[in-house]
Formats: structure tokens, C-alpha cells, sequence
């Protein structure tokens, strides 16, 4: 008996209460050099009330940890996307429709994102209070591969040159994609939040659409050698209601089979 | 690493259950399954697999104070509207226990509830896919008539692995009657309780607390005509992925009593619930890793469309009330009748709790202001009335204000609230000492605050009807067809047939249906899951040995 009143006894000195006061947020953080860029993928949308919560992390992050380091895709999808009034804009795009079926279903909720694409503990989706930890875990990786794009832009018919060079660095591992994006920055349209609409809301790095599909074109099949260089040429022609001033590219590779983001680049078309 | 473990003790069970063949085998065995057809007109989503099944085997072996037992799961994949995470097999439920007059001991998986649950409940209810079983270490002890203690620690089932978060917790019980003569004959218990989740703070960005405590007070006093409850619940800062980071602490508080006499019971319930959605990580959403649980305060319908806009409790924030009178008017009376009449009468009421933001991470909230924002109104009539050994009919009237936003589409302002009005009429009438036939006829009328842009499945005016033939003592058959007429969208004005037929013969029953399922929310004690559109064969088997 008396075992049994220490054991309990003990129980409850194990029973432990953490008070947090101000400040909520960290003042210091140990990063990696970022060798290895990181796409944060949002999925959020103008009738989603805690979007703009989530806005605002990933415009910190990206802020904090640099623009080129942390690339930032926000994805209008799902039906709280829909446009429901005259001054909504639509900022849908079949790219985040695509992406919004593959890696979510009709019932999740918004806000939510994705680092890299990356399947951590059988969960790809997570909120944004998870985003950072995330990001910073990939800022400390070194990259299989490095990826730079170049833009060469002709605004009389209003298409755009696009030249990707990959090295391997290291000895790739199974089927790797290209994939190029385009997202687009202030974009004033109404967006709520949980008290108000907000009517002059400024929506950056709007996913507008791909240049090579959604999931993709082939890169490389079968694993990449130590050191090889592939380049890889486009003409996209940028479609009517772009504003091209606007505009950044998006360049990354990905593992076709767990769709995890080995290496990105971004590129104004404006610098 | 779990599998190779409940193999092994998966052996060691059998290994035990035939060495000790004196000890007793119980247990039950579910299986169901649907073969899905893809039914544009009612919105079906695209299928991953065609056909999905699911199963589930309970046994327990008895000896002397010893029980083991074991639940293996199988999911093949899971039923549409079941987290797909599911889909595996294995036996995510293995428990050993020691039982004596004094003490219980458990090692292994267990389900436990403090309280109401307002600080921890863990349950396993398969139709909401829900299983948030701890694995660990529990003992309950009894040192006298009148006390309990229970002490425990664990993680918590995740799907097919176990929560980051380590969760311990005590409580205790005392019967006061047991130790005075001071209330007479009336029972008067006190309970109180206190739970810690510890669980690494992995990121950079917040403050986070580690270690989240919480605890719960509960007095009960029962006479022989009343009952009182009241339970309050307090949960320091546990900033999360469902309060979005909110740094508040968290507060719930349940009210209810009772009055009981001959033909009248009367029942009073107010609760408040605040920022207690408590989980077993701080990541986790939906119906996953929850700790707790607030009892509904609505009333639960169980007929086909008074169940079309339940509501689900909203942890994060709730205020409200319910009465419930109901009076049986005796036999030979005027509105008795021959063989008596029984009215209920239940009106609830849920809103928002009144609260002003400070900064992003707090805000104030006058703990017994009700807001300004309405969650749900229900105000219903049910009269019961048998006018013959052979005929038996119910009627209920029903009408519901649902903030459909609040419920099913995050607090995003897209429909608002939906009003709705049913009535039901239900008969049943033993045709002789084996067969019974019951009819149940059901209109809603609905309308709602705005004009819909999106072409939803679950809008307007409903008609259903459903007839079911008994043939005692083993076979059910029934016909029901449910037809959104008044759906705004032309094209959704569709009918939702089903057939089913049903054999049940000692513990075991087995069931059939074909027929559409309409999308929409299900839910189980205010704990809900949406569950996609979907036509096809249904079938299941259950057998208890």
C-alpha cells in the first residue's frame, strides 16, 4: 500500500506546469547556410479566416531568412478560393487546384503548408506554427545538386526565355522532375479574416501557374552521376492579366516518386 | 519496432491462452466494407480504390484477476471519410491488467476518463474513426468504499504510431456519504483531478510551453428527486495548430441538474467552454490526438433529417443552454389514452463566448457573457403515443438555426446560418408475433442566410421516407429514399435510395445495403466527421463471442 501512495505520489511531483509570459516569440535561432533552398508552399485562400495568419508567418520567415533562401508559393485552392463577390479577385490557378488535390483532400483545413514537400512522420501538411522548424531542419541539409535559371525577357510578344542549368554534386537517387512556377506579388483583393473583410489586402507570391505542368517535366530518370550538368531551355509566353513587373519564376527539382524538393531557384522577371 | 513488439506479444497471448486452458476467451470481431460507383449527380469524388474494408478482432482472455486482451485492425483501404492515415495493419491494442478488490493495474493500452472528460477522456469510436488509446501505465485504487484514486502515464495512439506528447495525470474520488451521516440518504461526491502533457518544444519560433497542465474540480449531490453536477476545468497557455497559437489558458465549466418525480423529468444544463481543446501534440487537427472532451449540450437526433445540420461542440469556444421537460401523461387520462402518452419538450441554445482580442497571441473574455455570434438553436416537440398493443407512433416537430459556417467550413463567412424546420412521423405497427412494419415519413424546410454560389449537395427542402419490415426474430429489410427536391441547384435535386437487408442471429448480425450516402457531417456524442458523397454495396459483419 504504501508503495502504491509513493508511486502515485511521485506521479504527481512528475506533473509539471509551464507558465509562458512575454515574450511568445524567439529572439534567437541557430540557422543552417541554406546550400539547400527551401520552398514553402501555402495553401490558403480569401474566404479562409486564419489565412492571414498564416500569411504573415511565411512573409516573416522569407523576410528573416532571405527571399532567395525561403521561396514562398501561395496557393489559392479549395472552395473557401471561390470568388464570391464582384471586387474578389481569382487567384485560383490549376497549378494549386493540381497541387491542392494531389497532397490535400476536399475536408482540410486552411491554413496549411508544406517545406519542401517533405513527408516528415507520414504527415506532408502541417500549420504554420510548424512551418520554422521545418525550414530551418532543411536549411542545415547540403544539397545532391544546384540549380540556377536564367530569364530573358522580350516584352514585344511578351514571352520569356528560360534556361535552367543542374549540376549534380552528388550521385542522384532515383527519377528527378523539373518543375518552373510562376507566382505573382501584390495582388490587392478582399480577404477575410476572423473579424472583418479586409478590403485593400495585398496578396504576395500568388501561385499563378507552370511553365512545365504541375508535377513537372523529366530531368534526369534513374539517378543523376556525381557531376553531371544538364540545361534545359523554355519559351513561356506569359499569359493576358500577368502583370510582368511582377512576376518571379520559380525553377526546383523534384523527386518524382515521394515529390520531395531537392533544390530550388528563384528569379524576378524585373530584378 | 510496435509490430515486431505485438507480434511478440501477440505469442505470448496464445502462448498463455492455451498453457492456462481453465481461463475464459471473450471478444467480438467486426468487419465492413463498400464497393463504391462513381455517381456524378450526387458528387462522389474520385475513388483511390474501388473497394474499401476495414476490420477489427477484440479478445480478451480472463484468469483468476488477470485479463489480456488485444485488438488487431485492418484497413484496406479505410471507408471513405476515414483518415486515410489508417491504412495499415496490425494491433495498435494490447493490454495486460490485475484486478483485485483494491487494485487495478494496466500495462499496455487502456482507455480512461476523468471526470467528463473536460481535462482527458480517451475513446475508440469507429464510426468517427476515432481511437485515441493511451499506452502506458495506469493503477486505480480503492482503499476504501468511498475513494478512488487513479494514477497514470502514457502517449497516445496516433494512427499507427504514438504521440511526441507524454501524458501523466492523477485524480481522485470521495464519496462524502460513505464517511458522514450528514446528508442522510442522499449520495454527495467530490472529484478532482490534474493532467500534464510533456511534449519537446522542436521549433523556433515560439516560446513554448513543454510541460501543459491542467486540472478539473466536480461535485455531484443526488437526492432522490434531484441531482446537481457541477464541473469546472482549467488549462494553463497551450498554444496550438487548432487555437492558432493562442497563448491563453484555457477554462470550462459544466452545469447541470435534474428533477425527477413520477411521469415528470425535468433537466437544466448550462456549460461554457473556452480555448480547452487539449491534444496529445501541439500540431495536431481535426478529430486527431485529442485529450478531452465536452459534452454536447444539444439534443442528439437520431432520425435520417433531423440529423442533416448537427452541431458539433466547439472547444475553442462555446457557450450555452438546454432544458428538457418531459411528462408522461398516464394511462386513462385524456391525452393518456388507453396506454399512455409521453411529450418532451427540449429547447438549446449555443453562441460564441464574448471575447476581445489584445494582441496576436491573447485576449479577454468576460467568462459569463454570452457573444454576440449564434452557433445553434434547437427548439423541438416529441410526443409518444401507443394507441394499441400493435401500434405505437411518434411525432416530432423541429426547428434549428445552424451556423453552417461555424460548423463545417472553419468560421469562413460562405453560407451562415441555415433555418430549418422538421417534422417527423414515425409508426410502427406489429402486423402479427412476427412481423412489424415501421414507416417513418420526414420533411425539412429550409432556407438560409445567403445566396449560395457554390453548387452544394445539402441545401433547401427534404422529403424522406423509409419503411422497414421485422421478421422476428432475425431478418430486418428496409426501403428509404431521401429527396432534396428544394436544393437550389437543379441539377442536385436528386434522390438518395437505399435498400438494406439485415440477418441477426445470436451475437452475430450481417447486413447489406445498396444505396447513396449524401455528403454531410456525422457525428457521435457532438464529435463530428465529414463523410464524402458516395453509391455503392455496403456490407458488415459483427459476431460477439
Amino acid at each position: 500500500m504504501k508503495k502504491i501512495i509513493l508511486f502515485l505520489a511521485l506521479g504527481l511531483f512528475a506533473v509539471s506546469c509551464d507558465i509562458v509570459d512575454e515574450p511568445y516569440l524567439q529572439n534567437e535561432k541557430t540557422i543552417g547556410d541554406f546550400k539547400k533552398k527551401v520552398i514553402l508552399l501555402d495553401f490558403t485562400a480569401i474566404n479562409c479566416v486564419y489565412c492571414p495568419n498564416a500569411n504573415k508567418v511565411s512573409s516573416d520567415l522569407a523576410k528573416a531568412y532571405g527571399e532567395e533562401n525561403v521561396i514562398l508559393f501561395g496557393a489559392h485552392a479549395s472552395t473557401l478560393a471561390d470568388p464570391k463577390k464582384p471586387e474578389d479577385v481569382d487567384m485560383r490557378s490549376e497549378t494549386s487546384a493540381e497541387l491542392f488535390s494531389k497532397f490535400a483532400t476536399p475536408t482540410t483545413g486552411l491554413p496549411i503548408g508544406m517545406v519542401n514537400q517533405k513527408l516528415r512522420d507520414g504527415v506532408r501538411l502541417m500549420n504554420f506554427g510548424l512551418w520554422d522548424k521545418q525550414i530551418i531542419d532543411e536549411s542545415f541539409l547540403e544539397p545532391d545538386l544546384d540549380l540556377d535559371m536564367q530569364l530573358s525577357y522580350n516584352e514585344t510578344d511578351s514571352t520569356v526565355s528560360i534556361t535552367v542549368n543542374c549540376d549534380y554534386i552528388n550521385k542522384g537517387t532515383g527519377d528527378d522532375n523539373l518543375c518552373i512556377y510562376i507566382t505573382e506579388d501584390s495582388i490587392v483583393s478582399p480577404q477575410k479574416n476572423n473579424t472583418e473583410v479586409i478590403k485593400d489586402y495585398v496578396h504576395n507570391h500568388v501561385l499563378r501557374g507552370s511553365v512545365t505542368g504541375t508535377f513537372g517535366e523529366q530531368l534526369k530518370s534513374g539517378g543523376a552521376v556525381a557531376g553531371e550538368n544538364i540545361t534545359k531551355e523554355y519559351t513561356y509566353k506569359i499569359p493576358v492579366g500577368f502583370r510582368h513587373n511582377k512576376l518571379r519564376f520559380v525553377a526546383f527539382v523534384q523527386d518524382v516518386k515521394s515529390y520531395y524538393i531537392k533544390q530550388a531557384t528563384a528569379e524576378h522577371l524585373y530584378e | 519496432m510496435i509490430k515486431s513488439i505485438s507480434s511478440t506479444i501477440l505469442l505470448a497471448f496464445l502462448s498463455i491462452s492455451s498453457v492456462y486452458s481453465q481461463g475464459r476467451v471473450t471478444g467480438n470481431f467486426v468487419t465492413e466494407g463498400q464497393y463504391y460507383q462513381q455517381d456524378s449527380s450526387i458528387g462522389t469524388t474520385e475513388f483511390p480504390k474501388q473497394v474499401a474494408v476495414q476490420g477489427y478482432l477484440n479478445m480478451r482472455y480472463h484468469l483468476d484477476n488477470f485479463e489480456f486482451g488485444m485488438r488487431y485492425e485492418a484497413y484496406r483501404p479505410p471507408l471513405l471519410g476515414i483518415d486515410s492515415r489508417f491504412e495499415d495493419s496490425g494491433f495498435p491494442f494490447i493490454y495486460g491488467t490485475y484486478r483485485s478488490d483494491m487494485i487495478d493495474v494496466t500495462a499496455g493500452n487502456f482507455y480512461e476518463q476523468f471526470g467528463s472528460g473536460l481535462i482527458l477522456r480517451t475513446y475508440e469510436e469507429k464510426a468517427l474513426g476515432v481511437d485515441n488509446s493511451l499506452n502506458g501505465v495506469r493503477v486505480n485504487l480503492r482503499p476504501d468504499d468511498g475513494l478512488e484514486f487513479t494514477g497514470l502515464m502514457g502517449t497516445m495512439r496516433n494512427f499507427w504510431s504514438q504521440s511526441d506528447g507524454i501524458i501523466r495525470g492523477a485524480k481522485g474520488k470521495i464519496y462524502l456519504d460513505s464517511y458522514t451521516d450528514f446528508f442522510g440518504d442522499n449520495g454527495v461526491s467530490v472529484e478532482g483531478g490534474i493532467v500534464s502533457k510533456y511534449e519537446e518544444d522542436q521549433e523556433n519560433t515560439y516560446n513554448l510551453p513543454e510541460n501543459v497542465f491542467a486540472y478539473f474540480l466536480r461535485s455531484t449531490f443526488i437526492a432522490n428527486e434531484f441531482s446537481l453536477d457541477a464541473e469546472y476545468s482549467y488549462k494553463i497557455n497551450d498554444p496550438s495548430a487548432v487555437n492558432n497559437f493562442s497563448y491563453n489558458s484555457g477554462q470550462g465549466l459544466l452545469l447541470s441538474g435534474s428533477y425527477f418525480t413520477d411521469g415528470l423529468g425535468i433537466s437544466l444544463d448550462f456549460h461554457r467552454s473556452d480555448n480547452m481543446d487539449f491534444r496529445a501534440e501541439r500540431s495536431a487537427t481535426g478529430n486527431v490526438m485529442n485529450m478531452n472532451f465536452i459534452p454536447p449540450l444539444t439534443k442528439q437526433h437520431t432520425y435520417g433529417l433531423t440529423s442533416l445540420y448537427p452541431f458539433a461542440t466547439q472547444l475553442v469556444g462555446e457557450i450555452g443552454v438546454q432544458a428538457n421537460v418531459t411528462y408522461k401523461f398516464d394511462k386513462g387520462t385524456t391525452l393518456g389514452g388507453e396506454h399512455g402518452t409521453t411529450v418532451s419538450l427540449n429547447y438549446s441554445r449555443i453562441q460564441g463566448i464574448d471575447s476581445n482580442r489584445v494582441d496576436d497571441f491573447t485576449y479577454t473574455s468576460d467568462f459569463f457573457a454570452f457573444g454576440d455570434r449564434l452557433f445553434y438553436q434547437d427548439l423541438n416537440i416529441e410526443v409518444s403515443k401507443r394507441f394499441s398493443e400493435d401500434l405505437k407512433t411518434t411525432v416530432s416537430l423541429i426547428t434549428q438555426i445552424y451556423d453552417k459556417d461555424v460548423a463545417e467550413n472553419g468560421w469562413a463567412p460562405i453560407i451562415g446560418k441555415v433555418n430549418s424546420n422538421i417534422a417527423v412521423f414515425d409508426a410502427t405497427y406489429r402486423l402479427s408475433e412476427t412481423y412489424a412494419l415501421k414507416m417513418d415519413l420526414e420533411h425539412l424546410w429550409a432556407s438560409q442566410d445567403s445566396v449560395l454560389k457554390t453548387a452544394d449537395f445539402v441545401n433547401g427542402n427534404w422529403m424522406m421516407a423509409l419503411f422497414e419490415l421485422t421478421i422476428s426474430p432475425n431478418y430486418y429489410i428496409s426501403l428509404s429514399d431521401q429527396y432534396n427536391y428544394g436544393n437550389k441547384f437543379v441539377d442536385h435535386q436528386v434522390h438518395y435510395y437505399s435498400g438494406s437487408f439485415a440477418y441477426v442471429t445470436g451475437g452475430t448480425r450481417m447486413q447489406m445495403s445498396y444505396g447513396r450516402q449524401r455528403s454531410g457531417i456525422i457525428c457521435v456524442g457532438g464529435v463530428c466527421r465529414f463523410v464524402p458523397a458516395s453509391n455503392g454495396l455496403y456490407f458488415t459483419v459483427s459476431t460477439t463471442f
